[in-house]
């Protein structure tokens, strides 16, 4: 009660957004703390904004929520305003909906999506008032756990979390929750050692203090596997779906309800980690996706529903699913989005079925040239983006955004001259095809490529820091010709991404000085403090821009290789080997890859129509 | 298309929702309860509600008020209870009511508002005093320290009352509402440079919106106020 009364009384009027901390968001879960013997808070280390749109958090949430005996409640990390008033009124991180102090909970999960989230992580432990070395955490502190993709290569967050969940949490999270609940008896606390000694009997749990220091990490506690295996579900169809998802309060970056079309990709492009790491594709029946949007609707009165899934048009039952699901979102006024669109004009002309607001498509090409979209293994061409287009503007569409990555493996002047030219060639299609009417707008936005963990790209290093600005200038020159909109992702924070994606344990370190150096909130660009990063990594004495820029043989330790992702080293192998020969590696819908997932893990790819 | 005119409450933590925020919890409350909204047409269409004057983040409101549009007319007792199970707690729908049509919309009607601010226990300041002098010298100003604009605070206060209850003190408003309004920020900044208390937006609860004509109120249901 008493974090309650100063909240409402002292900071909220304060802070802005306060609607980010009230907790009275419809659908949240409100339980008789006391009556309740196991207390999970879920932190997202991000703004509220964020973290409420993420779908990992409401299905855990819901999933822990549905079970009388378990609570979940969240916490996000405060914004700079509100940090400043919990520190100067000596409040600590609470939870949410009951307001408690983290403190006071069984276990703390944080969820890692994205690497400059990290320092956000050792924030809330701190003000929380828990100590954020796990060497300093008493054996009554709560247990502090970590998930999700950034968690496949866990050695730079090592020195701060208990054990790491790595893949799939909908099964393993209640697995744990048991065990506290078993480990915890009918004492206030269950010791948080005993519990790692229980932990480690459950797949997927990598516990780094029981393995050595030096790599490769070789397990010193008896019962610690040799390698850490991804967890996966095997039927999505009969995995919990939250159809009551929590209602964002303050603004949300997406404010939707969503529904998952499938989990994993097969399209096996190389330079992304979630289509190596979500492997297989696993499609949920048409029926039950009808079912979970009505009743999603119904329950929180969201004005958008999206489909969501790593490539939408993808989805197998979708000439079953879309014309019913259309029909229902049109009776209740419901927009329905796809975020994840094909480069090609059936996606298009599919989306344009689509009830709601059209404002622009967005479509990926990623590469310039169809060389090094071979080498990526995006298996587009020129034509099925120029034929998106056409499509796009057909169907009423005035924006495009083209999406492109710079700093690829083997890229060369050509290809970034490629992107100019594309980009000409749909400016000037849209020139074409607009006569009379509101001209095409096309914005190109270009990312900086980070090699990441488990993918074919792991060997490779980031291009340095002066070359990519080079090419983004270069690239930025020959786009302004074609009166195109250029963006681009800052060079400094792809810098420190690629530090961390594949770093080892001395990036724990460097997390730790940048911490203490206040950096925060690093993914937000007015929060990112560069200058602090490089004083953090001169003192810890890794050179950034050597760190990021190497490369790796195929017989080199690598730090995350004690995390099994069920991909296999021979498969990730031959597609670098493929990548660098330009061949292109089918979709696994059609013939599998051998990739060593379905084998490894035990698992089938699912489609919910043909194959599987 | 029928009108309806929904008066609702809104308190406790709901008070620290902005505006915006407010808007989108109240149309998705809606949206749950199955009212037939009327939407807009084009690419982007939008419920047709038509909201109150806004109400500042961390301030209370007793009686505020929204305008919907229907496709059909419906039975305003079942959605009212229907609306209350399906709104946050510290949001209330207290009436609904059809409005016939051609009946002025919610901007045009309201021209002032009654605030109420909890001045708390144990503040010192002669507010009567104070307000009265105020009153008196007919030309409160207020220059916003920041950006150094200019108010006319006397100008925007109807009328003004102490409240004693018990220990605790209040000091009650009526205020212009659109034309000639101020913003309650800059009220508050200037009894809190007068009075020596830090007066926030969240010890005010605005209790009622009105149309003062002749010195009558009248509250956008059609009921009548005295003044005094």
């Amino acid at each position: 009660m008493e974090i309650e009364r100063v909240l409402l009384e002292k900071i909220l009027p304060q802070v802005q957004k306060p609607a980010r901390y009230l907790g009275t968001e419809w659908n949240a879960a409100h339980k008789n703390w006391d009556a309740v013997p196991v207390r999970m808070a879920f932190a997202f280390p991000d703004l509220y904004e964020v973290g409420m749109s993420h779908l990992g958090l409401q299905i855990l949430y819901g999933l822990v929520n549905s079970r009388e005996d378990y609570l979940m409640e969240r916490a996000f990390t405060p914004a700079p305003d509100m940090e400043r008033e919990l520190r100067k009124t000596k409040v600590p991180l609470f939870s949410l909906e009951s307001h408690k102090p983290l403190q006071d909970f069984d276990v703390i999960g944080f969820t890692l999506q994205y690497e400059l989230t990290f320092t956000n992580v050792l924030n809330m432990l701190d003000l929380a008032g828990i100590p954020y070395r796990t060497r300093e955490r008493g054996d009554d502190q709560p247990l502090i756990i970590a998930g999700g993709p950034a968690a496949l290569n866990p050695e730079p967050l090592t020195p701060f979390i208990d054990a790491f969940l790595i893949g799939e949490g909908e099964e393993a999270i209640l697995e744990i929750l048991d065990l506290v609940r078993e480990v915890k008896g009918s004492s206030g606390r269950a010791s948080r050692l005993q519990l790692l000694e229980r932990l480690v009997e459950i797949p997927g749990i990598y516990i780094p203090s029981f393995y050595s220091e030096e790599y490769p990490r070789k397990p010193l506690h008896p019962r610690a596997p040799q390698r850490v295996q991804r967890r996966v579900l095997d039927k999505l169809d009969f995995a919990y779906f939250p159809t009551s998802p929590l209602v964002p309060l303050a603004e949300a970056v997406h404010e939707r309800g969503m529904v998952e079309l499938f989990r994993g990709c097969t399209r096996g492009c190389r330079f992304c980690q979630a289509g190596m790491i979500y492997r297989p594709v696993r499609e949920r029946a048409p029926e039950a996706l009808l079912a979970q949007a009505e009743e999603i609707i119904k329950n929180t009165g969201f004005e958008e529903l999206s489909l969501i899934s790593l490539s939408s048009l993808d989805y197998s039952g979708m000439a079953e699913l879309l014309p019913s699901l259309a029909k229902g979102c049109a009776t209740t006024r419901t927009g329905l989005s796809l975020p994840s669109l094909r480069v090609d004009s059936f996606s298009v002309k599919t989306a344009k079925e689509l009830p709601g607001r059209r404002t622009s498509v967005t479509l990926a090409p990623e590469a310039g040239s169809q060389r090094l979209r071979d080498v990526i293994n995006k298996g587009v061409t020129e034509n099925d983006l120029l034929e998106a287009v056409e499509a796009a503007l057909e169907a009423g569409w005035f924006a495009v955004k083209l999406y492109f990555m710079v700093g690829l493996p083997t890229e060369k002047k050509e290809d970034l001259e490629g992107i100019a030219d594309l980009v000409a060639k749909v400016v000037k299609l849209g020139k074409r095809q607009s006569q009379g009417r509101k001209r095409l707008r096309v914005t190109v936005s270009a990312s900086t490529f980070v090699p990441k963990a488990h993918t074919p790209f792991q060997w490779e290093g980031q291009d340095r820091s002066d070359l990519l600005e080079e090419k983004h200038q270069y690239l930025r020159t020959l786009i302004k010709k074609s009166r195109a909109e250029y963006n681009w992702h800052n060079i400094e924070t792809s810098m420190i991404e690629a530090c961390f994606a594949r770093g080892g344990r001395e990036m724990g370190a460097v997390l730790e000085e940048a911490f203490l150096r206040g950096c925060r909130l690093d993914s937000w660009t007015e929060h990112f403090n560069y200058q602090a990063w490089l004083e953090s990594f001169e003192v810890v004495g890794i050179d950034p821009a050597d760190y990021a820029t190497r490369c790796f043989d195929y017989d080199d330790l690598l730090p995350w290789e004690v995390i099994d992702p069920g991909v296999s080293k021979d498969y990730l192998i031959s597609e670098h080997r493929k990548a660098m020969d330009e061949k292109v590696t089918v979709d696994c819908r059609d013939v599998c890859g051998k990739c060593g997932v379905c084998s490894s893990l035990g698992v089938t790819t699912q489609l919910a129509r043909g194959r599987g | 298309m029928p009108g309806y005119r929904l008066q609702y409450a809104k308190s406790g933590s709901s008070c620290f929702l902005s505006h915006r925020e407010l808007m989108t919890t109240l149309q998705r409350g809606l949206r749950r309860a199955s009212f037939p909204l009327t939407y807009s047409k084009g690419y982007n269409p939008r419920p047709k509600l038509s909201f109150g004057p806004p109400l500042g983040v961390g301030v209370a409101g007793l009686q505020e008020y929204i305008d919907l549009e229907l496709d059909q007319d419906i039975n305003t007792e079942e959605y009212l209870h229907s609306l209350n199970r399906l709104l946050p707690p510290s949001i209330r729908a207290n009436s609904l009511t059809a409005v016939p049509a051609g009946a002025k919309g919610l901007g045009k009607l309201i021209n002032c508002g009654h605030y109420l601010i909890d001045i708390g226990e144990g503040n010192d300041a002669d507010w009567e005093q104070l307000l009265q002098c105020g009153e008196n010298e007919g030309a409160w100003s207020y220059e916003r320290p920041g950006d150094g604009k200019v108010y006319n605070v006397s100008d925007a206060i109807i009328k003004s009352d102490v409240y004693h209850e018990g220990e605790r003190l209040y000091i009650g408003f009526l205020l212009k509402v659109g034309n000639g309004e101020i913003p309650l920020r800059v009220l508050l900044d200037f009894l809190s440079d007068k009075g020596g208390a830090v007066l926030l937006p969240s010890m005010v609860t605005r209790t009622g919106l009105y149309h003062l004509d002749k010195g009558c109120l009248l509250d956008p249901l059609g009921k009548r106020k005295n003044l005094n």
